[in-house]
């Protein structure tokens, strides 16, 4: 998890993650650094956190309707690294590592290119379409098979049974699919060599 | 649909009480040579984890658990795990823990890893 320090309104906090971040506020003039950073960036050159500006007012608006104290109460005590800056911005918090960078006294400084690359895009959000229902894994029709007529067969409808739900799990709700049926026509070969196979064993004594 | 839903549980409940009133009528170690053999037995005289479970259940409809037991001691596990196995499925509570665990991938490993290391003990031990 990206750890991020932020200044705003003459307070430095941090280490912050997204999420503290977003409950914390974040300001459109305030600054940004995290590790990987050369120097403190306008909150609007970060992408991660520029995305909390509007979300961070709208919550905060909902959530000052809902329950006010805890927006107030919360933000003190969770952060007790919270060390204002001088006024010359010089000052530098007792945690802080020594390669954090000082603040810069322009506001607007020009995004490093080298940044631009470091940084991975913030990411999407998980896709908002309901998953498809999990499809039959023939776990029990391929133990019934495997059990009353010919083992081999039966092993292999049961591999693709779980094949099924491991994909389905993962994600991969084609493949899920297509090893459900791949399962089920095992199921039905081991049980249909099994009444075929049955004629031609009295062939073989034991 | 709800007449579709009670398709397949009418059709394996009709066809199970057919089985039961054959395996209790006829005894599968007198032989009779029309029962079902197990193939791999046949082909290579080891006994698969499924091997006796006809006898078991002819004892078992005689009232007979010592003796369904010695044809295949795991009948009772086999039976109670499918069974649940095919209601748990056929409900299709997807929230439900018992879904979850049935359809979880680790169960299908665990259960042929049962079966086939109950093949194994019963080569060896010879029950």
């Amino acid at each position: 998890m990206q750890q991020f320090w932020i200044n705003q309104d003459g307070v430095q906090q941090g280490p912050m993650t997204i999420d503290q971040l977003r409950k914390l506020g974040v300001k459109p003039e305030a600054y940004v650094w995290c590790t990987g950073m050369p120097d403190w960036l306008p909150v609007a050159q970060v992408p991660e956190v520029a995305a909390l500006i509007e979300s961070t007012k709208y919550e905060v608006q909902s959530t000052k309707e809902q329950e006010p104290p805890v927006d107030h109460a919360v933000a003190p005590a969770s952060q007790p690294n919270t060390t204002p800056l001088g006024g010359d911005g010089g000052g530098s918090a007792p945690e802080m590592s020594t390669s954090m960078p000082e603040l810069p006294q322009q506001p607007d400084v020009p995004m490093p290119q080298q940044y631009a690359t470091q940084q991975p895009m913030p990411q999407q959000p998980m896709q908002q379409q309901p998953a498809p229902k999990m499809p039959p894994t023939n776990l029990g029709w391929a133990i019934g098979s495997m059990l009353l007529c010919c083992i081999p067969l039966g092993i292999v409808a049961i591999i693709y049974s779980n094949k099924v739900s491991t994909s389905y799990y993962n994600g991969d709700y084609e493949a899920a699919e297509r090893y459900s049926e791949t399962s089920a026509w095992w199921c039905i070969a081991t049980i249909v060599l099994g009444i075929i196979s049955q004629p031609f064993l009295s062939l073989f004594a034991v | 649909m709800a007449q579709r839903r009670w398709l397949l549980p009418t059709i394996v409940a009709v066809v199970a009480v057919v089985l039961a009133v054959i395996y209790y009528h006829f005894d599968p170690s007198q032989g009779g040579g029309w029962f079902p053999q197990c193939g791999m037995y046949r082909l290579t005289g080891l006994r698969c984890p499924g091997c006796g479970l006809q006898r078991a259940a002819h004892a078992l409809l005689h009232g007979d658990v010592a003796g369904a037991l010695r044809y295949n001691a795991m009948l009772p596990v086999i039976g109670v795990a499918l069974a649940l196995y095919a209601v748990i499925v056929w409900r299709d509570k997807r929230d439900s823990l018992s879904w979850r665990v049935a359809n979880h991938p680790a169960t299908s490993i665990v259960a042929l890893v049962l079966m086939l290391g109950w093949m194994i003990v019963r080569n060896i031990l010879g029950c």
